[in-house]
């Protein structure tokens, strides 16, 4: 009896065709942004330039151009810019995909990777390292993404344990425990920033968020966890689709609804705490890159998740060149043009469509 | 095809306050059951105990012949789907996608969904009707089209028990059948065990063949219609008192609630009243007559007439005649008798014809004693002349006699409480 | 809610407040101006240990200089290194010589790319740089750390600078120039009883109300002078401060930066503030501005800020001091 499809069922599988072409559009996107961010910098260094040195770090491959060029600019295109817009694509990826997941865990649009106080927590471990003056310590490590990093993974724990009944952690509870732990925090990060001293302006730097300070070390460190935790959630693709209907309906479709809570939340939170340990607080991303999916192609998350994360690091990697190089030699906080670009975007794409096809839209 | 379901002493408390206090019944294979009982009698606690939402506080439950607990999620849920009441949808899956969801418990973590699965889901789609919504999303759907949908899907899960909570309950009399038939098609059909919480009585009568009636967290009763739906259960269980009766058209057996009031104005010395006749026309000034207060008896009916019932069903007087029989001595005599007990008399908008024109020799005999009596609708009589214009002669001569004309039956009661008695508006 | 998670956080609260209280001494701890740190002669690297605690080592003498900060460039000039200095930040207006060189970013924002295409081979940093020097040492280049909360840390910091520049010469002289210039002030003042020491009052901010405490170099400036900076009991650079202690301690003289607004017009917001009528420098009208740029950094032109802060504290007795950079 299988094989008897008819016409319909191709019509329909048309036009889940635009997926995969999505999927490519993305992956482009990401590439020529990328390319475009290593060549425009504070540093003018001309795009024919980075296409040699870039070419010439390939092992079979040797560029005359290159070979003319001063070596200080393929140390600042390679020892500066590559890892910053490396770190800047793990970084918007991670925030982008834990976004998706939290808002799917949650059932909630307004959810976004900090919503349960992971940044608060790694926000307070940062400041911790900053005025407690362990700077410089942990051998080519700071201190300060150190103590973020672990801060903001305590709290998930902390969250967690407030939140468990039993085996089962009800989502409702995780979500009302998140933000209470979060404002606390959030009270101790402004008590503690209080009492800064001169590290005022570290302090207030570090919780704007930014990738100023972006080496190949920090890139070889936040790569794996991006990985592993990007892996963790995407294998649960269909149970999260599932979740979205309802933990009793899921349960009835036969997912394992505690094991796949737990799961998620591990992996989202990891995402959150090497991000922010990482580039400080930086806002928008993780709450609106995958809105902008599900705007474009539905809420499946067998597609939003890789989706969001190609997005979200051409979005980063998008406004912090533009960071870089606008007002040049000074920086603006990326957190300030990610919104102030991203929002308009946003607004536009709402308006466009007649339905809101996002959460909570329909009759 | 079909699984058995045994539930052994089942106990369930929210917050230590007991829902299901030793639940105890079985369910066998390819039986189509309806779950009944009142609002928090624990219908929907024991649904969600066998779809392994809520962990019982003491008792087992087993599924075909195993523990419940020891299947594991998948398993499960591959051999039982359930149906809930309400299905939020704020997101925009398409109906293809969610019916395709029902797939998920055969579908391994990396293995893509097949030709096999798309042709269940296809085969589920085209039987609940739903196929040609398969590109529209969930959230712009009607309620009733949504229950489909979730039909669907649970169809595609091909189960061996199919478990539905209230599942008619938002929908209206049209998809409320429809989803119901669809149901016993699968049980009909495929075998499937299907046990469904009902609360409309009625609409389940008309569907399923057995039925299990939950009350203080125990099973009341459980069996076919008529042993399970009395009005003696009814009342125990749901706190009304109501009466059951053959539905005319297919003789399945129904349930009505009684009002109220009526048994508060049950013989409040009012003024005695007969009421001629007593099939269906006959009703409406039964009852607001006795709503009144007045003290009614009725008669001539046969048994099965509307009148008979309602004056067994509330002790009156009334005289019994055997179907298509005329009336004989004993009848007219205690027709007689009832005439003259009461105070006045009241025609209602009967049909006339000539087996019962015989019965107002005795109505006449009355009003020339002088006894009040009042035709309801004079206007109509013509059309329901079946008598050849013999009634319409009689009552012309009931008229010219002093009997009266009352437009409508409301206008009954002005006339009356004027005439005779006390009664107590 | 269990008891281990109160108990955590009261244990979390408690740490931080503790460290918070630790933030206070965060300073680097400074050594004395120590000779004994630097490398005699100049052949071979010189190394020397900043102020940072770090060990910084150059092969040679620097030529390309690029400064962080503008109380580093003044220094660096004052040092002679103007040509070797490659680059400077927006802030950087002093000398005005300084001006013209390349831009490399703001205060405490750095452009790390700018600064590595101009091919330094020294730069130096402040103890806000930290992001900034972590990347510079991934990159090889020497990177100074210093940082002066007192007189004596500035010199420090003059040698090391003079040092590690191959102008040690130069250093020695600056500070001997800058030291007797000083001792010149403190000679005076020591001559006023301590009862006619005037008392001072900084602010920094007006809304919060902030004021220099013990860290600050204003306060070493302030007290230099002769004067008592009323807030010098608090032992933290900038600390915000209640109305109503300002009102308390009866300034005599009140200073503020510069870039606040004209005497005039912060004299009457002053008289505004309740209670502060009563304050003997408002009714005396004591209140001068003081250049910011010469007062918050620690740099060369310490010394124009010690004599400009006795002229107003004692006018009679500094009479003799001119003012500068007064308009």
């Amino acid at each position: 009896m299988a094989g008897r499809l008819t016409d319909k069922d191709l019509q329909s599988r048309g036009a889940k065709l635009t997926r995969p072409i999505l999927m490519a559009v993305l992956v482009l996107l990401l590439f020529l942004v990328a390319l475009a961010a290593m060549i425009w910098g504070a540093v003018t260094i001309g795009w024919k330039n980075v296409f040699a040195i870039l070419f010439d770090t390939l092992p079979f491959y040797q560029s005359e151009t290159a070979a003319g060029i001063a070596p200080v600019y393929k140390d600042i295109l390679l020892q500066i810019r590559v890892p910053r817009v490396l770190l800047a694509a793990a970084v918007g990826s991670s925030l982008a995909v834990s976004g998706a997941v939290f808002q799917g865990l949650f059932r909630n649009p307004m959810a976004d990777p900090y919503v349960i106080g992971i940044s608060s927590g790694a926000a307070l471990g940062a400041v911790f390292a900053m005025l407690g003056g362990f700077s410089l310590a942990v051998g080519g490590f700071g201190a300060v993404p150190l103590f973020a990093f672990f801060g903001g993974l305590a709290t998930i724990l902390l969250v967690y344990s407030m939140a468990r009944v039993g085996r089962a952690v009800p989502v409702m509870t995780l979500l009302l425990a998140g933000i209470a732990v979060s404002a606390f925090l959030s009270a101790l990060v402004s008590l503690l920033t209080y009492f800064a001293g001169e590290k005022l302006h570290q302090v207030i730097f570090w919780l704007m968020g930014g990738l100023s300070g972006a080496t190949w070390m920090q890139v070889k460190v936040m790569l794996p966890y991006a990985f592993i935790g990007y892996l963790s959630v995407s294998i649960f693709s269909r149970e999260l689709n599932a979740m979205l209907l309802g933990e009793e309906t899921a349960s009835h479709l036969g997912v394992d609804t505690e094991k796949v809570k737990k799961i998620l939340l591990a992996g989202a939170s990891l995402l959150v705490a090497a991000a922010v340990s990482t580039s400080g607080i930086i806002g928008f991303v993780g709450l609106v890159v995958p809105h902008f999916v599900r705007l474009v192609a539905g809420p499946d998350h067998r597609f939003l998740i890789p989706a969001s994360a190609l997005l979200g690091g051409s979005l980063l990697i998008a406004t912090d060149m533009i960071a870089r190089v606008i007002i040049a030699p000074t920086e603006l906080p990326v957190g300030i043009i990610t919104a102030l670009i991203g929002a308009p975007m946003f607004i536009y794409l709402l308006k466009k469509r007649r339905k809101l096809r996002y959460f909570g839209g329909g009759g | 095809m079909g699984l058995t379901i045994d539930v052994h002493g089942l106990k369930v408390a929210y917050d230590s306050v007991p829902v299901l206090d030793g639940t105890e019944f079985s369910v066998d294979r390819g039986d189509l059951i309806a779950l009944l009982g009142a609002n928090g009698a624990g219908k929907s606690t024991l649904l969600r105990c066998i779809s392994r939402i809520l962990p019982p506080t003491a008792g087992r439950i087993l599924l075909d012949g195993r523990e419940l607990k020891s299947f594991k999620s998948r398993e499960a849920a591959r051999l039982m789907a359930v149906v809930p009441q309400e299905t939020a949808a704020d997101f925009d899956f398409t109906v293809e996608d969610i019916v395709m969801m029902g797939r998920f418990p055969y579908l391994t973590r990396f293995k893509k969904e097949d030709l096999h699965d798309r042709e269940v889901v296809r085969r589920a789609m085209e039987m609940t009707g739903v196929t040609h919504l398969a590109e529209r999303s969930i959230a712009q759907l009607s309620g009733g089209e949504k229950q489909r949908v979730v039909m669907a899907r649970a169809v595609a899960q091909q189960p061996e028990v199919l478990l539905l909570d209230e599942p008619t309950a938002n929908l209206d009399i049209g998809y409320q059948s429809m989803l119901l038939e669809l149901a016993s098609r699968l049980n009909r059909e495929e075998g499937v065990t299907v046990m469904a919480a009902i609360h409309d009585i009625n609409l389940a009568v008309h569907h399923f063949n057995r039925f299990i009636l939950l009350a203080g967290g125990r099973v009341l009763a459980a069996g076919r219609a008529e042993e399970v739906i009395t009005a003696d259960n009814i009342r125990k269980s749901y706190g009304v008192p109501a009466t059951t009766f053959r539905h005319p058209l297919h003789g399945v057996l129904q349930v009505s609630v009684v009002r109220g009031d009526k048994t508060r104005n049950a013989g409040n010395g009012g003024p005695r009243v007969h009421v001629i006749g007593g099939g269906e026309e006959a009703m409406p000034a039964l009852e607001l007559l006795y709503q009144k207060g007045c003290r009614l008896s009725v008669g001539p009916v046969s048994a099965q007439d509307s009148g008979c019932r309602f004056a067994h069903f509330n002790s009156l007087p009334v005289v019994i005649v055997p179907p298509f029989t005329t009336m004989n001595r004993e009848h007219r005599g205690e027709h007689l008798n009832l005439l003259r007990e009461s105070e006045a008399i009241v025609v209602p908008p009967i049909p006339f014809g000539e087996g019962n024109l015989p019965l107002f020799e005795e109505v006449e005999i009355v009003l020339d004693e002088g006894k009040p009596l009042y035709i309801i609708d004079l206007a109509g009589v013509p059309e329901r002349d079946y008598s050849g214009g013999k009634a319409v002669a009689l009552l012309r001569r009931l008229l010219e006699k002093g009997a009266s004309g009352v437009e409508r039956v409301e206008d009954l009661a002005k006339v009356i409480k004027r005439g005779g008695g006390e009664d107590d508006d | 809610m269990n008891k281990t998670v109160y108990l955590s956080m009261i244990m979390l609260l408690l740490g931080v407040l503790m460290i918070g209280g630790c933030a206070q001494s965060a300073v680097p701890e400074v050594e004395e101006p120590a000779a004994e740190l630097f490398q005699p002669g100049g052949e071979g690297p010189i190394i020397v240990t900043d102020q940072m605690g770090r060990e910084v080592t150059i092969d040679g003498i620097p030529q390309r200089l690029i400064s962080l900060s503008p109380s580093n460039t003044e220094i660096a000039f004052a040092l002679g290194l103007a040509e070797r200095i490659v680059g400077v930040t927006e802030y950087c207006n002093y000398p005005p010589e300084a001006q013209e060189k390349e831009l490399i970013g703001g205060f405490a924002t750095p452009n790390i790319e700018r600064i590595v295409e101009l091919e330094p081979d020294l730069i130096l940093a402040s103890t806000i740089h930290e992001e900034a020097v972590t990347q510079f040492e991934a990159l090889g280049i020497p990177v100074l750390v210093i940082e002066s909360a007192t007189l004596i840390e500035l010199y420090t910091s003059i040698s090391l600078m003079a040092e590690l520049s191959g102008v040690t010469s130069a250093g020695e002289a600056l500070i001997a120039s800058m030291q007797s210039s000083i001792e010149a002030v403190e000679e005076q003042v020591a001559s006023i009883p301590e009862a006619e020491r005037v008392r001072i009052y900084y602010e920094v901010y007006s809304d919060p109300l902030m004021s220099a405490g013990k860290q600050a170099f204003i306060n070493e400036i302030i007290t230099l002078a002769g004067g008592i900076n009323i807030f010098a009991d608090i032992d933290e650079s900038y600390p915000q401060i209640s109305a109503e202690v300002v009102a308390e301690r009866q300034p005599q003289v009140i200073l503020y930066p510069d870039y606040h607004g004209t005497a005039d017009l912060v004299l009457e917001s002053m008289v505004d503030r309740p209670g502060w009528s009563s304050i003997p420098a408002v009714q005396e009208s004591k209140v001068f501005a003081a250049s910011d740029d010469v007062f918050a950094r620690p740099g060369p032109r310490v010394v124009e800020a010690v004599e400009e802060a006795a002229r107003l504290f004692y006018p009679q007795l500094f009479s003799q001091y001119g003012c500068d950079f007064c308009d």
